[in-house]
Parts: structure tokens; C-alpha cells; sequence
């Protein structure tokens, strides 16, 4: 009985304490968050120009969408970069991250030297350079043409023009890299010696030591970046400076909706499309937080 | 650790005494207007000037200045209006004009021409009209320019390739037997160059449109051009594109992309490109290679399909009559005074004003004038361009999807004329509900 | 034998490890190389190196616009991105306790919506959250920036400090919890010194992404003199005009300076030294 009122009053305690220090979260959910969201699910049933006052049309936009060939289009090219960019970086950024975990000479040079390209974001100076590289007289095929091969327009045609993207994604593999390197440091290092011990080797340490024990970033990694792939936008700017060129093929949804907005004033029809695009993200990120119960492993 | 956290604290309160300076400072000024405009960083300085010197005759006046890069510039100004938070005055481009003024965002401006204070008599009346949209005059223009080729004389003069005068005229025949004979010519002299790098602007087909007697729109708000022309059009394009004599899809692509330090044109690919008259300067200044216009070629029956183009101010309408009357005498500063027009020049193409254009010359080099010159004697031959419905910004995005499926060959040419005239017509339909 | 076989082993991992490197920062090496270069040279040369060794594009660089110059864009990027650390370090974390670290009714849903408002686009939410900002008086102040920072409403970081804290022992918890101490005293003895990694990373990415982040600053800012680094770069880039990609390179170049030599000061909190407390567990 005294056991069951203790139990109580320490959790009444416990969810005051929540409260308390989601605070500040609640506050900026409340004031800055929900009407912004509320008011763009609201134009989402409705025809919006921005410049005059929305009118109701119901599913209207919703209905559009099914007859719409560039939204299927979009929907296919960031179903693509979100599927191919995310592992890739992914295992790249853990692999360096791994290699460099250790403080050996140099290492430290080396981390920073990894890091530098994804310090560019999506700058200006980055659309350039990423021109200079893939275009036909580029860097890329001039290294081609060391072994003879003779290299395309990457940049400006539509079976490749995607993938330069893709490439650039895993060129900027810097800041999951960063997480990577902090959780595994958090790994005690005497695990690493009772393996060792047993005789385990190297590569069995890594997926029977590190991976396992790397579980809640990793999913953390893969659930961030999926969330902001699905949402990319910049990079469609380095190509074609938001057209989608060349045939649609790096039309990003994002980009799609930020088009219709605002550069043909249907923003009702854009929150439609973000509305979507919040069900598709949703959907996904539930399946790996379902999923994660079967392999994310918590101490 | 710590000491890190406390030096990142000292630097925080050091800083938060900045504070005020940082949130929104309120000038007590008589009246202040805000300006916004597009441009590169040359604009940027010159735009700066001419504000700095309006207030300077108009002591009382604050203008806030509000610059940003075409690119990002009509979202801005779109979230600005919808929040109702318009600048007072702002630049306005042909592609979104009519977006903008059929919903009631710009002020019409008849009356402070009548009362006077918007001073249009040294204006042709082309001129003038360019800035009415329903014939109503909502924008005033400051300059006035040509879309037309602009020519690497030296190129063709190495290549031995024959191309018309300066002020000659060709026909589009001509134009596409000078495009064979230059790229036969540079192959034989072992240059992968080519005559020109296809223009892609939806203005260059309506130019194309204009020259064979049609328009992208009638005046009444229909498609003004037919399948057979538009399918012409694309073929002859692709046509030439299948015999090697423009470059290939994946280059233009990569071409309409670029900016003007990277196109095909400034690296020396091709000899002829498509630009407003008055940046001629620009693109002399990143080569070394003599440029000079040339005209777009005319219908086969000598119809000139060039026309002309102004860049043009507007005034928001939500502001109130104070406002609105120091707004007005800005645009007609702007268009009419010498104190303005000596930092302008021909940034937004050749003076509005007649006067003035007579007296920027002398602040003027070489190539500018030259530029000016040809706009000078080409501008009264030019047509004027019938009026564009809303939702010409879809289209244009329109027109640039289809030519580049019609350059990859994804589409024949009757196909994307069909599919030009649907779309079109399914933008058409969507507006006048 | 065995020495001679672990410095050959040696040797190839920095080998690769440079050969790869360079492959990664060539972009990088060409940007610098190109900052030197005067004019159409930029993009005309076929060569990699410029001509002569200038700084003349970083001094016209550094002038900037219309008067106003690099260094003062540099101040106040600086300003915006202090304020914007300070922010994240405080609110996220906190929400981040509340989420990895306490049992309450609704923690759940609550943390559900925060994800939730990761995944619908800005650019929707731009409008209604302008007519906010210009109601509260906002608009051409760095506070659209600033303030939400300070209520938590990057979720990456408050998602990337609950996994972190999800991943600390338990055992700890516990321990505080039999002690009688406090929520407050465990938050601040025992979670925040555990997760300083965590709130390295929180920092090195606020610094990186509000010193790059060009969106919300070219809609929130106008006036040259609140410029940022950010939008003035962009400034130097227009499609509609000539461009100064000298001037445009240096500037870059410059900029990325200080998001380096943050990375170089923090990563040995960020990989080193923890392990010497109370984790090894």
C-alpha cells in the first residue's frame, strides 16, 4: 500500500518534471509550430495564390495529384535519391569513422581533411565545382581518359544527372560521420580487449562489438537522413537552378511544390503536396521506428 | 571544458549588450520607403547610388533598400505580400507581371501621370504600353531592350563564314544555311565550334512566332499560333541537331544552366547566342574576341518578329496615399532625371526617356554605346507584343520542359507542339475559373 | 620482421588514406586555386594552378556590397550563430532529458508530433510563420532565427541528444535515483557531463547550418547591413547578370575558416577524453 502511494507521487513527480523540461519545446510546438502547420494543412483544401484569399475546394487538390505526371516524376527521382544516398553515405561515413577512430599519428588531420566537404553545404561555390567536375571536358572524365574511356555530359543528361547528386550526397558524408566517431567513443574499450583475448579478429570485433553496440545512432543516422533526403532541395539547384533539368530527372519533390508555390502561385496545391510527402515520411520513419525494436539495442 | 563554457558565456553577455542594435530600429525619418530590386552586385552599387541620391533632393525620405538575386526574388516578394508586408516600391518582371497585377498587388498609375507627378511625355507610347497590363498602366518602365543574337565577329571572320551587317537583315532560310556552312567550315579547320548554341527562351519562339505574322496570344486571351508553325519550329532544331550542326542536348542543357562567365558562347564554343542587347558589355568584358548584335532573322516574308521589352518599377497598392505619392515621384526619378540616369545608364537596356537616352551617352564606352546605337535604330521597326494572360509564368516553365524533351528527342516535333498547344490550353482553362 | 611488417602496414594505411583524402578535398583545392585567378581566367584556363599568386580577389571580395564589407557580414554571422548554439544547447537538451530520461503520460505522443514536425517542407509553412514574425515585429531582425532556436524547434538536435542519452548506462540512473537526488541534479551532474559529446556535435552542426542556412535569412533579412555571410555570397551569384566568381571564391574560401577551426578545436571533445569517466561501465 505505502509502496503504491510512493509509486504514485513519484511519478506524478516524474511527469511534472517532464513537463518542466519540455518546457521551452511545448512552448515554441504551441506558438511557432502548430498554427503554421494547421494553417498549411488548411490551404491544402483549398485554392491559394498567396497574393488573394484562399477558396475552399475540398480534395480538389488531393484528386489532382493522381493525374499529375510531374508529381509521379518527382515522386520516382526522390524515391531514388532517398534509397540509394542514404545507405551510401551511411556505410561510407561509418566506415572512415571507424578507420579513423583510433588516436593514431595524423588521425586528427586526416578527420578534419574528411570533413571539409561537407562544410560547403549548398553553397554557391559548390553548383560551380560540381559543374567543373561532371561536365563533359571535366575532372572526372579527364581521369577516364587516363584509362581510355571516353566520359558523357553526366551533369546535363537525364540517365546520369541524378546520380551526380547522389555522388555529392555521399561527398558530404562529414556530419554523420561526426556522430559516428562520438558514439564510438562511447563504446568501453575493454570490450574490445576481452574480444581480443578471446581471439576474436578484427572484422568479427566490428559486427559483433561495434555495430551492435552502435545500434542507436546508426538508426538515428538512417532516420535523419531519410527525413531530410525525402525533403532535399539544394541539390536540385546545383544542376539546373530549380528547373529539374534535364527531363524531369532531378525534379525533387520539394522542388516540385516549391515551383507550383512559387513560381505558379498554387500554394494550395503545394500544401497538398507537403501534406503527402508528411504521410509518405511518416509512414517510413514508423516502419524503422517499428523496426527498430528488433535491432536498435539499448544499454 | 569549463573554460571553454565560461569563455562561450562572456562572449554571449558580451554580446547580448549588442542586443538592441541587432532587433528592429525604428528611424524617427519623416518617411521612409522601401525599395526592392534584383540584380548582380554592379546593380546592387548602382541601385544604392541612385537611392542615396533621392534622398539627398529629398530630405525627409528614407529609402529602404531591399536587393536580392533574381533567383530568390519573387518568393520573397510573394511571402512579403501574402503576409502583407509588400515593399512599397519593387522591381516587376514580363514573366510574373500579370500574376501580380490580376490580383490587385500594384497600384495603377494613370493618375499620377495625369496630376503630374509621373512626367511620361518624353516616352514613346510603345514604351509606355509595355508597362500596362489590361490596358492598365500599373508599371513604369525605366529602360528598354531587344532580345536578339549577339555575334563573335572575330569567330566568323577566322572561319571565313559570311554573316549578315549589323543592321542587315536574313531570313530564317538564310539563318539555318549559315549554321551548315559555319560548322562544315570549323570542322574542315579542325575547331569543334558551332554557329549558335539554340536559343532556348520561350521569348526567342515567340520571336520566331512574330516573325510568321502569329503570337504566342491573341489579344483576347487565346493561343494565338498554330500546330504547323510550332512544329516547324521544333524541327528545325532537331533537324539540325541530326546533322551535328548545333550541339548536343546534353551541352544546351548544361548551356541554359550556366552563367554568363560559363556559357558556350563566353568559353568560345559556338558564335552566337541569344541576349538582351544591353548586355552586350557584359559578355565583351569577359572576352577578348570582337561581339557585336545581330539581328534575329525575319519571316520569309519580311516580317520582323523581334519586339520590344522594358524593365519596369511598380508601386504596392496596400500602402497608404502618403506613401504612394513620394513612391511615385521615386518611379519618376527613376525614368526622368539626370541625376538618376548618369548612375543607371543602360543597366535595365536604353533609357526610357528619349531625352535621356540622348544624355547617358556620354558617361558611355564603346560597346555600350554600340549597343545603344542598335537599339536606337532597331526599336521603331520592332513589334509590340500582344498582351500576356495569367499564368504565363507556368507556361514559360511549360515551353522550357518541352523543348528540352524535344532537344533529347524524347518528343517529335508534332508531338511537342501538340503537347505546347494542350498544356497551354489546360493553363488557359485552369485561370478563368 | 614483425617491426618491419606493422610500419609497411603502417605506410599503406596513410597511403590510402591521403590518396583518398585528396580525391575528397580536390573540389576544394580548386576553389582556393581559383580564388587566385583574375577574371575570365577563372573558367578560361585549362590549367589548374593560376597564373600568379594574387590576394587581389579577396581584397575586392572582402569590400563586399555597396559599401558595406565582409567584415561586418562576418560579425553578424557570428552574432546570429552564437546566439543560435546558445539556444540549441540549452532547449534541446532539456527536451532531450525529458524524452531519453523521464516516464511521464504523453511522452509518447509528445515526442511522435516533434518528429512530426521534421517532415512537412518549409516552404509551406513559410507564409503562416511570416505573418507571425511580422505580427510579433520581427521581420528584419536576426529573432526568426534566433528564438525558435531557444525553444527547441530543431528536432534533429533533440532527437540526436535522446538517442545519445538513451545510450547511457542505466545503471547510472538508478544510482541517482536511490540517492534521492533530484531531476534537476541528475540532469545536471550526471546526463549533461555524460552527453558532451553530444552537445559538441549539437554545436559543430548549429554552427555549420545557421552559418550556411540561406533560406530562412534571405526571407527574414533585407537591409545590407544585417547581411550575413550566407546571403552575401549569394549576392555575388546572379543568373540575370556578370558575375565575380574570383571575388565569390575568396569569399568562400574565407568562410570556411571558421567552420573548420571549430571542427579542429572540438573534435577532441567530441572523440576523445570521455572515456576516462564514469562510462566504462
Amino acid at each position: 500500500m505505502a509502496n503504491t502511494i510512493r509509486n504514485t507521487t513519484r511519478q506524478r513527480k516524474e511527469t511534472m518534471a517532464g513537463y518542466l523540461f519540455l518546457a521551452p519545446w511545448l512552448a515554441g510546438f504551441l506558438l511557432l509550430t502548430i498554427i503554421p502547420m494547421f494553417a498549411s494543412l488548411y490551404f491544402s483544401f483549398t485554392r491559394y495564390d498567396m497574393l488573394t484569399s484562399a477558396t475552399w475546394i475540398g480534395l480538389d487538390n488531393y484528386v489532382q495529384m493522381f493525374k499529375d505526371q510531374k508529381f509521379l516524376k518527382s515522386l520516382e527521382v526522390t524515391f531514388t535519391y532517398v534509397f540509394l544516398s542514404v545507405p551510401l553515405q551511411l556505410t561510407f561515413a561509418l566506415f572512415i569513422a571507424n578507420t579513423l577512430k583510433k588516436n593514431r599519428r595524423g588521425v586528427r588531420v586526416y578527420r578534419a581533411v574528411y570533413y571539409l566537404p561537407s562544410l560547403f553545404g549548398g553553397s554557391v561555390a559548390i553548383s560551380i565545382l560540381w559543374r567543373q567536375i561532371f561536365n563533359k571536358t571535366g575532372l572526372f572524365n579527364q581521369f577516364l581518359a587516363v584509362f581510355g574511356i571516353k566520359g558523357i555530359n553526366w551533369i546535363s543528361t537525364p540517365d546520369t544527372a541524378l546520380y551526380t547528386l547522389i555522388v555529392l550526397a555521399v561527398w558530404q558524408f562529414g556530419s554523420s560521420m561526426v556522430i559516428f566517431l562520438s558514439a564510438l567513443k562511447q563504446i568501453p574499450a575493454d570490450y574490445y580487449e576481452a574480444a581480443s583475448i578471446d581471439g576474436a579478429s578484427k572484422p568479427r570485433q566490428f559486427f559483433q562489438i561495434t555495430i551492435p553496440l552502435l545500434t542507436p545512432m546508426v538508426f538515428f543516422n538512417i532516420v535523419m537522413q531519410v527525413i531530410n533526403a525525402f525533403q532535399a532541395f539544394t541539390p536540385a539547384y546545383i544542376i539546373s537552378n530549380g528547373t529539374g533539368s534535364p527531363l524531369n530527372s532531378t525534379l525533387f519533390y520539394s522542388l516540385y511544390l516549391y515551383n507550383k508555390a512559387f513560381s505558379q502561385f498554387e500554394m494550395g496545391y503545394a500544401s497538398a503536396l507537403a501534406w503527402v510527402l508528411l504521410v509518405i515520411i511518416t509512414c517510413i520513419t514508423g516502419l524503422l521506428f517499428g523496426s527498430a525494436k528488433k535491432w536498435v539495442y539499448y544499454d | 571544458m569549463k573554460r571553454i563554457f565560461a569563455l562561450a558565456m562572456t562572449l554571449c553577455i558580451l554580446l547580448s549588450l549588442n542586443l538592441p542594435a541587432m532587433a528592429n530600429a525604428e528611424q524617427a525619418e519623416e518617411i521612409t520607403l522601401r525599395f526592392a530590386w534584383w540584380g548582380d552586385a554592379s546593380r546592387h552599387d548602382v541601385y544604392n547610388k541612385i537611392c542615396d541620391t533621392f534622398e539627398s533632393m529629398n530630405l525627409g525620405v528614407t529609402i529602404e533598400r531591399e536587393p536580392n538575386t533574381f533567383n530568390a526574388y519573387f518568393e520573397k516578394l510573394a511571402t512579403q505580400v501574402a503576409s502583407g508586408n509588400a515593399p512599397d516600391v519593387f522591381g516587376m518582371h514580363a514573366r510574373f507581371a500579370t500574376e501580380f497585377a490580376s490580383r490587385n498587388v500594384m497600384e495603377d498609375l494613370q493618375p499620377y501621370v495625369d496630376q503630374g507627378i509621373i512626367n511620361l511625355t518624353d516616352l514613346d507610347q510603345p514604351v509606355i504600353d509595355s508597362g500596362k497590363i489590361s490596358n492598365t498602366l500599373y508599371m513604369i518602365c525605366q529602360g528598354v531592350t531587344l532580345n536578339e543574337f549577339l555575334l563573335n565577329e572575330d569567330m566568323c571572320k577566322r572561319l571565313d563564314v559570311e554573316v549578315p551587317d549589323v543592321l542587315e537583315d536574313w531570313t530564317w532560310e538564310e539563318f539555318v544555311a549559315t549554321c551548315y556552312d559555319f560548322r562544315e567550315k570549323a570542322l574542315a579547320a579542325g575547331e569543334d565550334v558551332y554557329f549558335i548554341d539554340e536559343p532556348y527562351q520561350y521569348n526567342f519562339f515567340r520571336i520566331y512566332l512574330l516573325s510568321y505574322g502569329e503570337e504566342l496570344f491573341n489579344n483576347d486571351g487565346t493561343i494565338g499560333c498554330t500546330k504547323e508553325r510550332i512544329t516547324q519550329w521544333f524541327s528545325m532544331w532537331q533537324n539540325m541537331r541530326n546533322d551535328d550542326v548545333i550541339p548536343d542536348a546534353a551541352s544546351v542543357t548544361e548551356n541554359v544552366n550556366a552563367t554568363l562567365e560559363t556559357q558556350m558562347f563566353t568559353l568560345g564554343k559556338c558564335a552566337v547566342t541569344n541576349i538582351p542587347v544591353n548586355k552586350l558589355n557584359q559578355y565583351q568584358a569577359q572576352m577578348t574576341d570582337n561581339l557585336r548584335p545581330l539581328r534575329s532573322p525575319l519571316g520569309n516574308d519580311g516580317t520582323r518578329g523581334v519586339y520590344i521589352e522594358g524593365a519596369h518599377n511598380c508601386i504596392s497598392s496596400t500602402i497608404d496615399d502618403e506613401h504612394k505619392l513620394v513612391a511615385a515621384k521615386f518611379l519618376d526619378f527613376f525614368t526622368n532625371s539626370e541625376e538618376c540616369l548618369k548612375d543607371l545608364l543602360i543597366q535595365q537596356g536604353t533609357p526610357a526617356n528619349t531625352q535621356m537616352s540622348e544624355y547617358v551617352l556620354q558617361f558611355m564606352d564603346e560597346t555600350q554605346i554600340e549597343a545603344m546605337e542598335y537599339v536606337k535604330y532597331t526599336q521603331p521597326l520592332a513589334s509590340i507584343g500582344n498582351m500576356l494572360p495569367v499564368g504565363y509564368s507556368e507556361m514559360n516553365t511549360l515551353y522550357l520542359g518541352i523543348r528540352e524533351a524535344s532537344d533529347f528527342a524524347a518528343m517529335t516535333p508534332e508531338e511537342a507542339a501538340q503537347a505546347y498547344l494542350d498544356g497551354i490550353q489546360e493553363i488557359l482553362d485552369k485561370n478563368s475559373k | 620482421m614483425v617491426v618491419s611488417n606493422a610500419k609497411s602496414k603502417s605506410f599503406l594505411f596513410h597511403a590510402l588514406i591521403i590518396l583518398f583524402a585528396i580525391a575528397m578535398i580536390y573540389p576544394l583545392i580548386w576553389m582556393i586555386c581559383a580564388s587566385s585567378k583574375i577574371g575570365p581566367e577563372i573558367f578560361q584556363s585549362k590549367s589548374l594552378l593560376p597564373k600568379q599568386l594574387t590576394l587581389e580577389n579577396y581584397r575586392t571580395g572582402w569590400k563586399g556590397i555597396s559599401g558595406y564589407s565582409f567584415g561586418s557580414f562576418f560579425n553578424n554571422s557570428f552574432q546570429l550563430v552564437i546566439f543560435s548554439i546558445l539556444g540549441n544547447l540549452l532547449s534541446c537538451a532539456m527536451a532531450a532529458y525529458a524524452f531519453a530520461k523521464l516516464n511521464f503520460k504523453g511522452r509518447n505522443l509528445l515526442f511522435t508530433l516533434m518528429m512530426g514536425t521534421l517532415m512537412l517542407p518549409k516552404h509551406v509553412r513559410l507564409i503562416p510563420q511570416y505573418i507571425i514574425f511580422n505580427k510579433l515585429g520581427w521581420v528584419n531582425t536576426y529573432l526568426p532565427m534566433i528564438i525558435p532556436k531557444f525553444l527547441a524547434m530543431d528536432g534533429f538536435f533533440v532527437f540526436l541528444m535522446t538517442q545519445y542519452m538513451r545510450g547511457l548506462p542505466k545503471e547510472l540512473d538508478e544510482a541517482a535515483t536511490i540517492d534521492g537526488c533530484g531531476y534537476l541534479n541528475h540532469y545536471l551532474r550526471i546526463i549533461i557531463p555524460m552527453s558532451v559529446p553530444a552537445l559538441i556535435s549539437t554545436m559543430i552542426f548549429t554552427f555549420l547550418w545557421t552559418w550556411n542556412d540561406f533560406f530562412m535569412q534571405m526571407i527574414y533579412i533585407s537591409r545590407l547591413e544585417q547581411y550575413t555571410v550566407a546571403l552575401a555570397l549569394r549576392m555575388f551569384i546572379d543568373s540575370t547578370g556578370s558575375n565575380a566568381w574570383g571575388a565569390l571564391f575568396a569569399m568562400s574560401t574565407l568562410s570556411l575558416i571558421p567552420l573548420f577551426l571549430m571542427f579542429i578545436i572540438f573534435q577532441r571533445y567530441l572523440v576523445d577524453g570521455i572515456t576516462a569517466g564514469g562510462i566504462k561501465g
